[in-house]
């Protein structure tokens, strides 16, 4: 790993003159699991590494209007076992619990992980299926993005030289909703996945499907939103099911690599698809 | 590496091991290699280099860490524990006897981050199901024991 100069701010007021003072020359390192192995293989060779560890104001989960707030420091480890997590959004401590291994989720951010632009992590599917918005802050205020625009390519963002992901804003998901996240994992339990689905859907009160939502991670340079409006009216044994997952091979471009071929992953992705969306309709609440 | 680049230093402030170290490092020095270069503490061991097989596993402020992964300059101000400091003096610590009485290692190149990260768990849950032991021991690969000796050596100590 080349050297660097490392600042360690307590403000975020320090950290945003660092970026403008930097621009592309500096990056910023919250938990490190991921920004030092690029480091190490040399993608990522900064000239000023600013450590965001001291910044107390990046860290907690609030509930505000109705929206989960997480701070970026979060670390995955705290979002498995927060009581504000687990009262009203327990799906995403469902999801995290399952991430990588209890030391990188010790260390691994909220912000640090999203920064990476990576949608074969899970945070990416599973903000986009929770329709969350990104918060970006700099010396020129801040700006709240989709999560759908906010991941541009692989390992690509909008976040520009000059901002910081400083949180999340997660709209809780309705109570009676079902949701499911299934990960297709080759090689071991605490891999990056082949295929990753997410599934969030509502029934009505005449047991027909209200709402249904569908994310897809690692099949794609972003994370993917498969369309699934035509299952809204239809019986939870309806045949489209079928055909929304069939559809997805259309969204998706896979990498062929040590986990599978491109084609292998698009035929497990329709089926861990249909399983998935089928696991949340058993789970949703008339 | 430019020579400018080269001159960068910073001083920071840990405990390791329960004795303050006020030093100047330089930034790219991870935390393994400041363990085990600057303060020759051995005990800790570098495997994958990517953070998979815990082998390199410390104690930063309490929680499991990859040292691997961290740079020692991001630990300014805390404290860390290495296999080193789990006994007092002579006295080891019930995990470690464990270790020792259940066969929980063969050749060792493991056994560090794997005590490391079953210390980790046993002061969040004192009693834990083989269960929470598996989850929780998925990140130290050990490549002899075939895992039942440490589980074991975790069992026998749970619920003390």
């Amino acid at each position: 790993m080349e050297n660097f100069e490392f600042h360690a701010p307590r403000a975020l007021a320090e950290v945003y003159a660092l970026l403008d003072e930097h621009e592309y020359d500096a990056r910023l390192i919250a938990g490190g699991t991921s920004l030092i192995t690029f480091m190490k293989q040399q993608l990522v060779q900064p000239d000023h590494l600013i450590h965001l560890g001291k910044i107390d104001a990046l860290r907690g989960v609030e509930i505000v209007d109705g929206e989960m707030v997480v701070k970026a420091l979060t670390t995955y480890r705290e979002l498995e076992t927060h009581p504000l997590v687990l009262e009203h959004a327990p799906q995403i401590a469902e999801v995290f619990s399952h991430v990588a291994t209890m030391r990188i989720r010790e260390s691994a951010t909220i912000g640090g992980g999203l920064s990476q632009g990576d949608s074969a992590q899970d945070g990416p599917g599973l903000w986009l299926l929770l329709n969350a918005r990104v918060v970006l802050s700099s010396n020129n205020g801040e700006r709240e993005v989709a999560m759908n625009e906010f991941i541009e390519d692989y390992f690509t963002t909008v976040i520009e030289p000059n901002e910081v992901l400083t949180e999340i804003r997660i709209p809780l998901p309705p109570t009676h909703a079902g949701f499911a996240y299934s990960k297709f994992l080759p090689r071991s339990e605490d891999d990056y996945a082949a295929v990753s689905v997410g599934a969030l859907t509502t029934l009505g009160t005449d047991g027909k499907i209200a709402s249904a939502r569908l994310t897809l991670g690692s099949v794609a340079a972003i994370p993917v939103l498969v369309p699934a409006e035509m299952l809204v009216g239809q019986p939870t044994d309806t045949d489209l099911i079928n055909a929304v997952a069939e559809s997805l091979r259309e969204l998706v471009d896979p990498l062929d690599d040590v986990r599978g071929s491109a084609a292998y992953k698009t035929d497990m992705a329709v089926v861990f698809a249909r399983r998935t969306l089928q696991s949340s309709l058993q789970r949703a609440i008339r | 590496m430019d020579g400018s680049a080269d001159q960068h230093l910073v001083a920071i402030e840990v405990t390791v091991n329960g004795e303050s170290r006020q030093t100047t490092i330089r930034p790219n020095l991870l935390l393994v290699d400041f363990l085990r270069y600057e303060l020759g503490l051995t005990g800790t061991k570098e495997g994958c280099s990517v953070g998979v097989c815990g082998a390199c596993s410390v104690l930063v402020d309490g929680k499991i860490t990859t040292s691997c992964l961290t740079l020692a300059a991001m630990t300014d101000g805390c404290e860390i524990t290495t296999a080193e400091g789990l006994a007092d003096q002579d006295q080891l610590l019930p995990i470690q006897q464990s270790f020792i009485d259940h066969g929980g290692f063969q050749c060792g190149i493991c056994t560090s981050g794997q005590v490391i990260a079953a210390k980790a768990l046993l002061d969040q849950n004192t009693n834990p199901t083989e269960a929470e032991i598996k989850d929780w021991m998925m990140g130290n690969l050990c490549r002899c024991t075939g895992y039942y000796g440490i589980i074991r050596s975790i069992e026998n100590v749970a619920g003390e």
